[in-house]
């Protein structure tokens, strides 16, 4: 049961303010910090953004985008949820002219003008200023997208059979991917894998309090890279996609809503087979 | 800018709760976001150059309004036409043209809590007119 205190106490012109984009970094800050501990107001800032989400024009990005999102979360092969075809198909097709940046993000699309904008005057207002509209478009139809692309981790709680699943895969020979250790070398979890999908068993973690839950990194790169929440149940089973690219797995301790980087000491860390 | 909004909620998928929003508003929001950020960094920069030959002198409020506003779908026009002027003008310039509710005020020669009151009562009234025609993200 969430509190609701007076209307006074919620910034909600500041709110409406923040879901434009329009206040300056100290402000939208205040209001961040608020949100933190106010669901009334995450609730209000969501039907904000929905509201201006349904302004948005839907325009599919070029099929360019779609081949550096696969690229850069190590999955080549997942279709193009517009064309159907798969990013590596797509890529062996693609003019050799075309420069595909293989490296880090900072490649900005614009899309198509969603309109054409008459007098010179209302042209040089668009020169003079990059339409954030514009550059938003490009994700509106890729929204569709977020079930092909999926989410790093499921939740166990969405599918009862996970479990069974993961049991069935352990049957296979070579099915276990990485075993992760604790500090003092003890097989706590194991990655399996078979064409089911992947699946992290936690075996013999400690059960966490509420409010806590595991994290699962990827630690092979430069920095960590959170690969999703585990929940707080130590012997819990959680299917997950692992991209190629993923050399190093490692488990940390965090609050329920996740860490953007690591925390603390990681409770749980191993290679994955190649 | 639509590859970086994707791979951010690869990388870090606990940041979108389905619990307070729809996948695709949440997604418009975080690159609306970031759009804005750099437009803003590419207008500061800009500032500081004083010989750019790309700097013009900026459109008048009028004119701007109007080429955001023609930039929408249809469906769109007609949603934010339904709104009380000053209320559209305020949601037209900051979200659309991504000024920050200070700028908007000046633009519009009105106090900047005017503005964010105006954003305000046009989002719930586009809101609500979304879910009485059966809108949904």
């Amino acid at each position: 049961m969430t509190h609701i205190g007076p209307v006074s106490d919620h910034p909600l012109d500041n709110l409406a303010a923040h879901a434009t984009d329009a206040l300056d970094p100290a402000e939208q800050q205040a209001v961040d910090d608020h949100l933190a501990h106010c669901s009334a107001c995450r609730a209000e800032l969501a039907d904000h953004r929905e509201a201006l989400a349904a302004l948005a024009p839907a325009e599919a990005p070029p099929t360019e985008v779609w081949q550096h999102i696969t690229a850069a979360i190590g999955a080549p092969g997942l279709p193009d949820p517009h064309t159907g075809a798969s990013g590596m198909a797509v890529h062996d097709h693609a003019p050799s002219s075309s420069p595909v940046d293989e490296g880090r993000g900072g490649v900005d699309y614009t899309v198509a003008p969603v309109s054409s904008l008459a007098g010179a005057e209302a042209a040089r207002a668009r020169a003079r200023r990059p339409s954030p509209l514009r550059w938003a478009a490009a994700v509106v139809v890729a929204a569709s997208a977020a079930g092909a692309l999926g989410f790093a981790l499921g939740n166990s709680s969405d599918d009862a059979d996970i479990g069974s699943l993961a049991q069935r895969a352990l049957e296979e020979p070579d099915a276990v991917l990485a075993t992760l250790a604790d500090g003092e070398g003890q097989p706590v979890a194991r990655v399996v894998a078979d064409e089911d999908g992947a699946f992290m068993l936690l075996e013999a973690l400690q059960d966490l309090p509420e409010g806590r839950a595991y994290q699962l990194w990827s630690v092979g790169g430069p920095e960590p890279v959170s690969l999703g929440m585990l929940g707080r149940d130590g012997t819990n089973t959680v299917a997950f996609r692992l991209p190629p690219t993923i050399t190093e797995l490692a488990i940390s301790v965090a609050p329920t809503s996740g860490d953007g980087t690591p925390s603390g000491v990681f409770r749980a860390y191993g290679s994955v087979l190649q | 800018m639509c590859q970086a909004v994707f791979t951010e909620l690869w990388s870090h998928p606990e940041r979108f709760d389905p619990v307070e929003g729809v996948l695709r508003s949440w997604l418009v929001a975080q690159a609306h976001a970031r759009a804005v950020h750099i437009a803003r960094s590419h207008d500061a920069h800009r500032r500081q150059d004083r010989h750019d030959p790309t700097d013009h002198p900026p459109p008048s409020a009028e004119v701007e309004i109007a080429s955001h506003a023609r930039a929408l779908t249809e469906e769109g026009r007609r949603a934010i036409g339904q709104l009380a002027p000053g209320e559209r003008e305020a949601i037209l310039l900051a979200y659309f043209g991504g000024h920050t509710s200070s700028e908007t005020a000046r633009l519009l020669g009105t106090l900047e809590g005017t503005v964010r009151s105006h954003i305000r009562s046009g989002l719930m009234n586009l809101r609500r007119a979304q879910e009485s025609e059966g809108v949904t993200t």
